[in-house]
């Protein structure tokens, strides 16, 4: 045991001292020293964004050093145009849309690329005999509109697929009632709507386009040129800070549910437990495909290669944006 | 008292009562599930009368509020309203609709005027009566909503999944639209103009369902096409959760079964376990079938089943008064059994200590135990009887025991028995031994001096042993005593005894006798014989052998029996063996007789011995032979040694 000599008091209070004169920079909490930032998610809350709702619940944001404001996104709020009003800072949406931006004219800086995988699909009922790809040819499908037809095309294109395309929006509920044989859907989240809406996953084919060569990473995180240009380290702590809340709510998920279903109930979305379930298993298989957490948030060279050499054949962008203008990744 | 835990009267009970469980058991069991089902019968009909019911009562709604739209989509495709006439039919339906909230009459983009891309006239019950609105509007494009999306691809009527409508009441709404055609048919089919529809508020379903009584606790609950909830008493489940989001979320397969059936099947009755509504519960469920909905009713299993539940109570109690009544019944049974046993038992023990007092006089029953009872006392005076009687005659055998071993003395002090006989006397020696096979004997020998030199020699055998013989061994003996007197012939004397003897034999009792008289002096032996055994004789020169004079007829049965007399004249060194048939007859435990000829040969073993040696060695020869086999008939040995006498070796 250490004697309480006078020398050894003398550096106690010295240290004390310290403590004090330097707290403000010690406590990086402070509301002083927090930069102000503000993050549309591209569609209504709900587990496709849990990692920013932990990474806020937690603190993680706070304790980067940023203040942030979520924003309820949803169709109203085209992620794109908050970003372009200045309403937000940061938002998410697909590489495909980013691209798009980026060739306007909307000089947007994709940050992270946090989806790897393509969660979209086409569900077909067995019930309307398709069983194959051949199968869909002179079916009744219902695809959305924009971004969400480009893979669909493509495919069709690749297999000679003579469709008849009936528009569809928000909800399930053409298929279920019969009004197309097959449709567009989330694997994470209209899938499970179909399943959970009475139909089986036996009564029901599932053609993923990211087996069909036409793996279109999603959800990216975008911002401004000009933010980043200004102040990279805001852009990096975010990044990081929302990779980190990611993590979190993979390894927490019944904590990283109560946040959404707390964040939904708040946009008064109609949604169950079960639902986020389902989507946050399925976001991490599209986050962290192979279970491997270095690889987060990169942007694969090959995939963005084959994401705007289909844009520009499709004559959706005109020119391809130099990767390494477009892409930054999580520093 | 103790009751010992093998005891009959437990056996009796513990099977009796385990008996009487089995059959109480399966009785109970099959009047439970019998009952069970036509409770559970009876139950499903008034479960599915009442969801029944109640479905047809929403129907009724859902089809009057379907009316509207069906009449204004008729006017619209045959006649082309100008926009104020049109509101105006609009706003006087939803007036006139006690049913509905609002209508709204959707066209096709330019389908009404040309110049307009949207135009949608929207007609509702608003705070200050009937308002009008215009829907298509930027911020609201009707184009893409599912209320006129879906019926426009469809072609057909459909009812939207419910909804909260926001804007308006904010009330729980469902709608129904119907499209209506172009006039004049074109390649195509009819070409879509327009939707029409009418919102029907649901919060009267919300409170119809609430209002319904099932059983205590039950309730009821409407579920979509889909299978969300329109209606739950948990609001926190209406249009967010499903059947299968929580079957899923459960983890209740059963549950996602029974949505299926909901959504698939017309009505139905079902056991949906506890996950869904915390306990055991049946569900019964009928279509709503406009809007393709259905109408659950929770029925909790213990409420359900209360009727058959308190009658199995009260069945369950009446078996255990049964049992309890049957233990009491049964255990006096076996008591009334086993006690007396248990007596008799403990009588049982006091008889083998020799206590033969035993009344069982109170126990007056008919039945076995009674049987066993009497017999069993029966039993014990009989002992006590035989007992007394044995008593009695062992006494008497003691005492004629006694007697006769008092005879036995008298008959052994009878014949001479002190050896050396004749101290004073060494022209010869003599020996010999009786032993009665029983108490007394009919066997004798005597020896005695007629005179100075002659000494007379008998041995005799009474036919018959014990007692009889021995009295008529003793006055055979005394007769031939008395009788015999110096010079009188031998076969005189015997003829005399005869005739004593055969005189008053009612009995017919005879005995054989040999006897001789032996001149010390000289040698001379004169010797009769009565129907004895030939005796043994050898001298120094000569081997021992029977020596075979006439045996003559036995003595005491003819009264004019004629006996024969011989003699010849001993050297020094003749020794004479008489002895009776015991010994020649002894058996051994074989069954095997001793025989002349084994006697011959142990006589010739000893023959150079001592008189008494020569007895007692042929005696003990005898009776290790006859070892484990009881003395058949008296046996006795008379040895006589002419000759200087030696002293006894031992």
């Amino acid at each position: 045991m250490q004697n309480f000599t006078p020398k050894y008091i003398c550096k106690f209070a010295i240290t004390i001292l310290a403590l004090l004169l330097f707290q403000p920079v010690m406590c990086p909490g402070s509301e002083s020293v927090l930069k102000k930032a503000t993050f549309c998610p591209q569609w209504i809350p709900q587990a496709q964004f849990a990692g920013y709702m932990v990474a806020l619940e937690k603190g993680f944001y706070r304790d980067a050093g940023l203040d942030l404001n979520l924003m309820v996104g949803g169709p109203e709020k085209p992620a794109f145009v908050t970003l372009e009003s200045g309403e937000a800072t940061f938002c998410t949406d697909w590489l495909s849309s980013g691209i798009q931006q980026r060739d306007s004219g909307l000089p947007v800086v994709n940050l992270a690329q946090i989806s790897q995988r393509s969660a979209l699909i086409l569900i077909g009922k067995k019930k309307s005999g398709i069983l194959k790809a051949q199968d869909l040819n002179g079916k009744k499908i219902g695809l959305w509109p924009g971004q969400f037809r480009i893979q669909p095309k493509v495919f069709f294109e690749k297999y000679g697929l003579q469709v008849d395309i009936i528009p569809n929006y928000t909800s399930v509920s053409l298929f279920l009632k019969g009004g197309v044989d097959a449709m567009s859907a989330m694997w994470y989240n209209e899938y499970h709507d179909i399943l959970n809406s009475g139909l089986n996953s036996d009564d029901l084919t599932l053609f993923f386009f990211s087996r069909l060569g036409l793996n279109f990473p999603e959800d990216g995180i975008y911002c401004l040129e000009k933010t980043l240009r200004e102040d990279p380290q805001l852009c990096d702590a975010f990044v990081q800070a929302s990779i980190k809340g990611w993590l979190y709510a993979f390894e927490n998920q019944d904590y990283a549910l109560d946040i959404v279903m707390k964040h939904a109930k708040a946009a008064h979305s109609a949604t169950n437990k079960a639902h986020q379930r389902w989507m946050l298993a399925r976001m991490k298989v599209l986050i962290i495909p192979e279970g491997d957490t270095s690889g987060i948030g990169k942007l694969d060279m090959a995939d963005y290669a084959l994401v705007s050499d289909i844009l520009r054949d499709s004559r959706l962008i005109e020119r391809v944006p130099q990767y390494e203008e477009f892409y930054r990744g999580p520093k | 008292m103790m009751i010992p835990r093998s005891s009959i009267s437990l056996k009796i009970t513990v099977l009796v009562l385990c008996g009487a469980s089995i059959v109480f058991a399966m009785a109970l069991a099959y009047s439970y599930f019998y009952s069970r089902g036509i409770i559970l019968e009876e139950a499903e009909k008034r479960a599915c009368g009442l969801t029944q019911s109640v479905s047809n009562k929403i129907e009724q709604e859902f089809r009057a509020a379907a009316k509207v739209p069906k009449v204004l989509a008729a006017v619209l495709e045959t006649s082309n309203p100008d926009k104020e006439t049109l509101v105006r039919l609009v706003s006087r339906t939803v007036e006139e609709s006690r049913e509905i909230y609002g209508s709204a009459v959707a066209f096709e983009p330019h389908a009404f005027d040309k110049s307009m891309l949207r135009f949608a006239p929207y007609c509702f019950k608003g705070k200050s009566g009937i308002t009008y609105q215009q829907l298509g509007s930027e911020s609201y494009d009707y184009l893409i909503k599912d209320w006129y999306h879906i019926p426009k691809v469809l072609k057909a009527p459909v009812w939207t999944d419910p909804y909260f409508d926001e804007g308006g009441g904010n009330e729980m709404m469902t709608t129904h639209s119907r499209p209506f055609f172009e006039r004049g048919a074109s390649n195509a089919g009819p070409k879509v103009r327009g939707i029409v529809t009418a919102d029907l508020s649901l919060d009267w379903l919300t409170t119809l369902a609430r209002s319904i009584q099932v059983e205590r606790t039950g309730y009821c609950f409407i579920c979509s096409d889909t299978g969300h909830f329109v209606t739950h008493p948990n609001p926190e489940f209406v249009m967010s959760e499903s059947m299968f989001s929580l079957a899923e979320e459960l983890h209740d397969p059963m549950l996602r079964t029974v949505g299926l059936a909901m959504i698939q099947e017309e009505s139905g009755f079902t056991e949906i376990g506890r996950a869904f509504s915390g306990e055991d519960a049946f569900l019964a469920y009928a279509r709503i079938p406009s809007p393709g909905w259905s109408l659950g009713a929770v029925f909790p299993k213990n409420e359900l089943l209360a009727e058959l539940n308190d009658l199995h109570k009260s069945t369950a109690l009446l078996a255990a008064g049964g049992l309890i009544l049957l233990l009491v019944v049964s255990g006096l049974v076996a008591r009334s059994i086993a006690q007396p046993l248990r007596r008799m038992a403990a009588a049982t023990a006091k008889v083998a200590h020799g206590d033969l007092d035993i009344d069982f006089s109170d126990i007056k029953r008919e039945d076995e135990v009674g049987q066993l009872a009497r017999s069993f006392s029966r039993m014990a005076q009989d002992l006590k009887k035989y007992i007394k009687d044995l008593t009695e005659t062992t006494a008497a055998k003691q005492r004629i025991e006694s007697e006769l071993s008092i005879a036995a003395n008298i008959q052994k002090s009878m014949l001479p028995s002190v050896f050396p006989a004749f101290p004073d006397r060494d022209e010869f020696d003599i020996y010999a031994v009786m032993h009665p096979a029983k108490e007394v004997g009919g066997d004798f020998y005597d020896f005695f001096f007629l005179d100075g030199d002659h000494l007379c020699v008998v041995i005799g055998d009474v036919s018959g042993k014990g007692v009889p013989a021995a009295l008529f061994m003793t006055v055979t003996k005394y007769l031939i005593e008395a009788t015999a007197v110096v010079d009188e012939p031998l076969d005189l004397i015997l003829t005399r005894v005869n005739r004593h003897l055969a005189r008053n034999n009612e009995s017919y009792m005879f005995v054989t006798i040999f006897m001789g008289v032996l001149n010390v002096k000289t040698g001379e032996f004169v010797y009769a014989n009565g129907g004895h055994n030939s005796p043994l004789l050898w001298d120094e020169d000569n081997p021992p052998s029977f020596f075979g004079p006439p045996k003559g007829p036995v003595v005491g049965i003819m009264d004019d029996a004629e006996f024969t007399m011989d003699r010849l004249t001993f050297t020094p060194g003749t020794v004479l063996l008489a002895y009776t048939d015991g010994v020649t007859e002894a058996f051994s435990a074989e069954g095997n007789a001793f025989s002349d000829e084994r006697l011959l040969e142990i006589v010739t073993a000893v023959r150079e011995k001592s008189v008494k040696e020569i007895t007692e060695d042929l005696l003990s020869e005898i009776s290790s032979f006859c070892v484990g086999a009881p003395q058949a008939d008296d046996i006795t040995v008379l040895a006589l040694k002419f000759g200087t006498r030696k002293p006894a070796t031992n």
